[in-house]
């Protein structure tokens, strides 16, 4: 009797502890979730940085957060946040958090004359690398240590120009094996895509040297920015099978789809190409890839919102929504919920960091939270709003 | 640091209880006189009728300032109501916000006429001081024959008419490099003809320290105290007058030419975060004009119109790859493009511009008088860039024209009664403007051209209580109409927005002025409703300015001059206003709930002046006057961004200013040699009026004037 009572006991003290996941571990000592968050109204938004304790609930505001000098885009590694902030020169600021959640900025890189970096890729505590913005700026590749905040090489990126562009956007990264592939964007002097292709620069990091360009011209452009670290739509993402995959962005007759880079190559995979304007019926922007295979992209409902956001006459216009697709099978599984509204797509992240749930969030026309998608059964449930403007990056801090 | 905003106030108030009596003592009109005493004098007879108008005008008479190094930006700083921020040192960009009014809302008039698309060369941060007889500054309601559809606020600049010979010319030197140098002088050759010129040059190196952020080696800024090294600001003012005056046809026909120009350097970006080397802008204007003005040219009916031709060619070069950082250096190399454009620029720009007005009135009598003014506009503006033009593949973006013809008419009724005790002014204003011009997207121009059409409408009443007291009251429904950049676009960046809006706003002032002996004072509150605001809403796809943004504006100035005895003079004023946002724009993600009635950020609410000034005749020998005095600006900080976001102690601010300025000055008689020593920003703090551009340090100025004149004429 006895040893039923211990067993039970046991077994009960088990699934309590089982059941407790990371959110209820944390510690309320420390910092435990770093968001960013665009606020204001017109003409005065900016961003804000800031920290909690607790996993927020309710309605969540900006009292305790820093406020930087114009729009900003995060990335999180470790318990540290990165905030790359928009406008000359070229800022990356590294943010930790008291013990009350206000941001104390302990570190940053700065290269004149670049407007700012457009993407930041994170291989160890002390070796990550951050892109610029190529359009009329130093065309760099910046190598730099996280931990002391300090440049450590740079990748002259001069071998990327080619002739016609008049703008060159570095647009997303991923380091496998001892490359860097790092997405580009072309423009020509109408404002145009230059070439009707998917531009990827294969870059070493041992020589720190460009070591080709590749093309793909089954679908349009190379579109969006993004990294494993960023919070925003990916246009590079890598799988566990260390197979990548880049998204096209629909333009000039072509369809927004998937491209491969398979393990072991530098080159786009002939055999692969996944449509997603035949999978979903729409044009479609990035990926979120997650550890557990998941991916989502994406889709607009309304051609005329794509990619900006905007209706004809340049006003704000929601009409994206987050679908689930198989990058294996090539298929949609369509919409993750019909009851969310529709969204800001440029502004959409999605975040996971426990096998419980992926947080995502939604910047809608009449409101802006976060969301959580159960990765059990997919069931989509409110979290948290937000009191100010569209959440530019939401984190558990390591 | 409060004993210096106090002070003023403090000696104000005990000089009041003192009650010092004094004489019926006048002031000669060229007598050295000093920056706190920008308020309505008595000592002005324009100054004093202007005063007992029914709308709300201050106004500066400059005469008192040609021997002094003041600019007419620091003549309007000590007015009430007003602030102007500034981005740098001398020629720097400047900023006027006027009881809650700002940006192209605040119309700029010299002698009347509107002076929209004609550049940037007679902007008051350059106009010298030397060639103005007085600033009007209007706040609220604007005379009918002022012609223009300003939103509430108007600085008018009355240029010298001296009706005698003489001659003025002055030299100053000053801190950071700077030079000034003034001539100007009018001959008449019969009693009713004469000519005239006027002319000046500023040269500035704007060389003074800051602190900045350098980037070393790996990438850390380190704060050092760095020279600006790329802010020359230069220009130049010349100008031939003939005319005839006081003829049976004619009480005034004056011929003008006059050319101007300038150069500016850029020293940096709006956040003074990045160093620029070698952009820089040109302008150069050209104007030719007639003016004609006759009281009775038929039984009661007054005439005056006026006539120009305008032609601004603009310049800005933006072609070096070079990367600098805050200590002057190369640092690197962009791969092509300009410092701050990513096609680099050799942007020709020509604005050629006819501007006619004419104003007539009609005395019914000699209380009440029927005014009909009529301002026309027409703006032609071409281009060309060929740096831009070989980066964009050889096409043109600024090749076509855009034109833009814009009128102004209005019809006023203006009285006097109770022997001049009640006055009043009503007016309706109808605007009509006609833009074109074109959009190249996707290598196809498409043109463009709209209409719009507007009424505005006041009426404004004044009431004289004993000759001591005035108490004003005046509303007006006022429009702006879109400018050409904003209904157009600049066919590259900012993209045409056709279905733009007319800015309107209601505008309600009540205004008590007290002047009896030694005290003059005045309390003046204002409230203004305004919509559809016009903003630059900066994006990436381009950019466009669209109507964002309502306000509700609720002020309150009050300012008190105070003279015990003739020789000691004191003055403070101070300015509260209250901009909230009054905007619900749906759709866009943004909680509006939240900024509702918020302050708007980013614009100065809370400021004040004040002055002490001595004056002794007689020094060292006879017919001098010697004169020492000392002012005080301060502005209380203001944040960036919307007060209702982000921590308190994190948030981007603009800080309190408190700056004290000092000088001296020696006169030696009322014509010949005058001398003025001045020390600005006499603590050296580190001020600013834009977030994170610090404005010049302590600074020393000296100058040097000789002026002559001879009889004067009866016209």
């Amino acid at each position: 009797m006895k040893l039923k009572l211990y067993t039970a006991v046991l077994i009960c003290a088990m699934i309590s502890f089982a059941s407790c996941d990371d959110d209820v571990k944390k510690n309320l000592e420390k910092v435990n979730y770093a968001l960013t968050a665009t606020s204001g109204t017109f003409p005065n938004q900016t961003a804000y940085v800031f920290g909690t304790n607790e996993f927020p609930s309710g309605s969540l505001g900006t009292s305790q957060a820093a406020e930087l000098t114009g729009g900003g885009m995060m990335y999180k590694f470790g318990s540290e946040v990165y905030v790359a902030t928009f406008g000359e020169p070229a800022t990356l600021r590294k943010y930790s958090f008291d013990a009350t959640g206000v941001p104390q900025q302990t570190g940053s890189i700065t290269v004149p004359g670049l407007k700012t970096f457009g993407a930041v890729e994170f291989v160890s505590a002390t070796e990550a690398y951050a892109a610029s913005n190529g359009f009329g700026g130093v065309p760099k590749l910046v190598k730099f240590n996280p931990s002391t905040m300090q440049i450590l090489t740079t990748v002259n990126l001069t071998g990327l120009q080619m002739d016609g562009a008049t703008e060159v956007y570095y647009l997303g990264m991923v380091i496998r094996d001892n490359y860097l592939f790092m997405g580009v964007n072309y423009q020509d002097a109408t404002f145009s895509n230059l070439a009707d292709s998917v531009f990827v620069a294969v870059i070493s990091t041992t020589t720190n040297n460009v070591v080709k360009l590749i093309a793909d011209g089954r679908s349009s452009e190379m579109w969006n920015g993004g990294t494993a670290s960023s919070f925003s739509p990916n246009s590079l993402i890598k799988d566990a099978n260390d197979d990548i995959y880049v998204t096209g962005y629909a333009s000039n007759g072509k369809p927004s789809g998937v491209l491969r880079i398979k393990d072991g190559t530098t080159d786009f995979d002939a055999d692969y190409f996944f449509n997603l304007d035949v999978a979903t019926g729409m044009p479609c922007l990035g990926l979120f890839h997650f550890d557990n295979g998941m991916t989502f992209t994406i889709r607009y409902s309304e051609k005329i919102a794509y990619p900006f956001d905007t209706d004809a006459n340049f006003d704000p216009l929601a009409a994206a929504e987050i679908y689930k697709i198989d990058l294996n099978a090539k298929t949609s599984e369509g919409r993750i919920s019909a009851d969310l509204p529709k969204l800001f797509g440029n502004s959409i992240f999605m975040t996971k960091w426990d096998n419980g749930k992926i947080f995502f969030n939604v910047p809608a026309a009449t409101f802006n939270a976060i969301y959580s998608y159960a990765i059990v059964d997919g069931a989509v449930t409110k979290e948290f709003d937000l009191e100010t403007g569209t959440c530019n990056g939401f984190t558990k801090l390591d | 640091m409060k004993l210096f905003i106090l002070l003023p106030l403090l000696v104000t108030c005990l000089s009041a209880k003192a009650q010092i009596p004094v004489g019926g003592s006048t002031v000669p009109s060229d007598t050295v006189q000093l920056l706190q005493e920008v308020t309505v004098t008595g000592e002005n007879e324009v100054s004093e009728r202007l005063r007992g108008q029914p709308v709300n005008v201050a106004v500066i008479n400059a005469m008192p300032f040609y021997k002094t190094n003041a600019t007419a930006l620091d003549l309007l700083r000590q007015v009430s109501g007003i602030k102007i921020k500034q981005s740098g040192g001398f020629g720097g960009r400047t900023d006027f916000f006027i009881n809650g009014s700002t940006g192209k809302q605040v119309k700029f008039f010299i002698d009347g006429l509107p002076q929209d698309n004609l550049g940037e060369t007679q902007m008051l941060n350059v106009y010298p001081v030397e060639q103005i007889e007085r600033i009007e500054v209007y706040k609220g309601v604007l005379p009918v024959d002022l012609g223009a559809d300003a939103l509430g606020a108007a600085i008018n600049i009355v240029t010298r008419k001296e009706t005698e010979d003489y001659v003025d010319g002055s030299y100053s030197i000053a801190s950071f490099n700077t030079h000034r140098l003034n001539v100007s002088g009018r001959k008449y050759l019969s009693d009713h003809f004469f000519v005239g010129a006027m002319a000046n040059i500023n040269y500035a190196e704007n060389g003074y320290r800051i602190e900045a952020e350098v980037p070393n080696e790996v990438g850390n800024v380190e704060v050092k105290n760095v020279r600006r090294f790329h802010d020359v600001y230069k220009n130049y003012n010349a100008k031939l007058q003939a005319g005839i005056i006081g003829t049976a046809y004619a009480d005034q026909l004056v011929l003008s030419v006059l050319t101007t120009g300038l150069y500016d350097q850029i020293q940096n970006n709006l956040l003074q975060a990045q160093a620029y080397g070698s952009a820089f802008y040109k302008e150069r204007l050209v104007t030719g004009s007639m003016r004609y003005q006759k009281e009775n040219l038929i039984r009661h009916f007054d005439l005056s119109s006026f006539l120009s031709f305008n032609r601004v060619h603009g310049l800005f070069m933006d072609t070096s790859r070079n990367v600098y950082s805050w200590e002057g250096k190369i640092v690197d190399r962009k791969y092509g493009g300009g410092e701050i454009g990513s096609s680099g620029h050799a942007l020709h720009l020509y604005n050629h511009v006819v501007n006619g007005k004419i104003t007539g009135a009609y005395h019914f009598t000699d209380n009440i008088k029927l005014v009909f003014s009529n301002t026309f506009q027409r703006y032609y503006r071409t281009g060309r860039d060929t740096v831009a033009q070989k980066f964009y593949g050889g096409l043109d973006y600024y090749g076509s024209p855009s034109t833009l013809v814009k009128n102004i008419a209005g019809l006023g009724l203006e009285g006097n009664f109770f022997q001049s005790r009640l006055k009043f002014s009503s007016a309706i204003k109808s605007y009509t403007t006609r833009l074109s011009g074109y959009e190249i997207e996707w290598q196809t121009q498409t043109n463009s051209s709209e209409s719009m059409h507007a009424f505005a409408y006041n009426t404004a009443l004044s009431y004289s209580l004993n000759g001591r007291f005035i108490m004003k009251a005046s509303y007006e429904h006022a429009a702006r109409l879109p400018e050409a950049e904003e209904a157009l676009g600049d066919m590259m960046l900012i993209k045409p927005n056709p279905r733009i809006q007319i800015e309107t706003s209601d505008n309600i002032n009540l205004n008590v002025l007290y002047n009896h002996r030694e005290i003059d004072g005045g309390l003046t509150t204002f409230f203004r409703d305004v919509t559809n605001i016009i903003y630059l809403r900066t994006a990436q796809n381009g950019s466009q300015y669209q109507n964002l943004l309502s306000a509700r504006v609720w002020g309150i100035e009050g300012s008190v001059k105070y003279r015990p005895v003739p020789a000691f003079n004191v003055n403070a004023n101070f300015t509260y206003q209250d901009l909230r946002n009054q905007s619900v724009i749906k759709g866009n993600g943004i909680n509006n709930d939240r900024y509702k009635n918020a302050r708007l950020p980013n614009i100065p609410y809370l400021f004040m002046n004040g002055g002490v000034s001595w004056k002794r005749n007689n020094v060292l020998t006879k017919n001098t006057v010697l004169q020492v005095w000392w002012n005080t600006n301060y502005t209380h900080e203001y944040f960036l961004y919307w007060e209702v976001d982000g921590a308190k102690e994190l948030k981007n601010r603009i800080p309190a200013q408190l700056l004290h300025h000092t000088g001296i000055s020696y006169a030696v008689g009322g014509r010949g040699l005058s001398f003025a020593f001045e020390v600005n920003n006499i603590t050296n703090a580190q001020s600013y009026d834009n977030f994170r551009v610090q404005l010049p340090g302590r600074s020393c100025s000296f100058k040097v004037r000789f002026y002559s004149y001879k009889k004067e004429k009866t016209t």
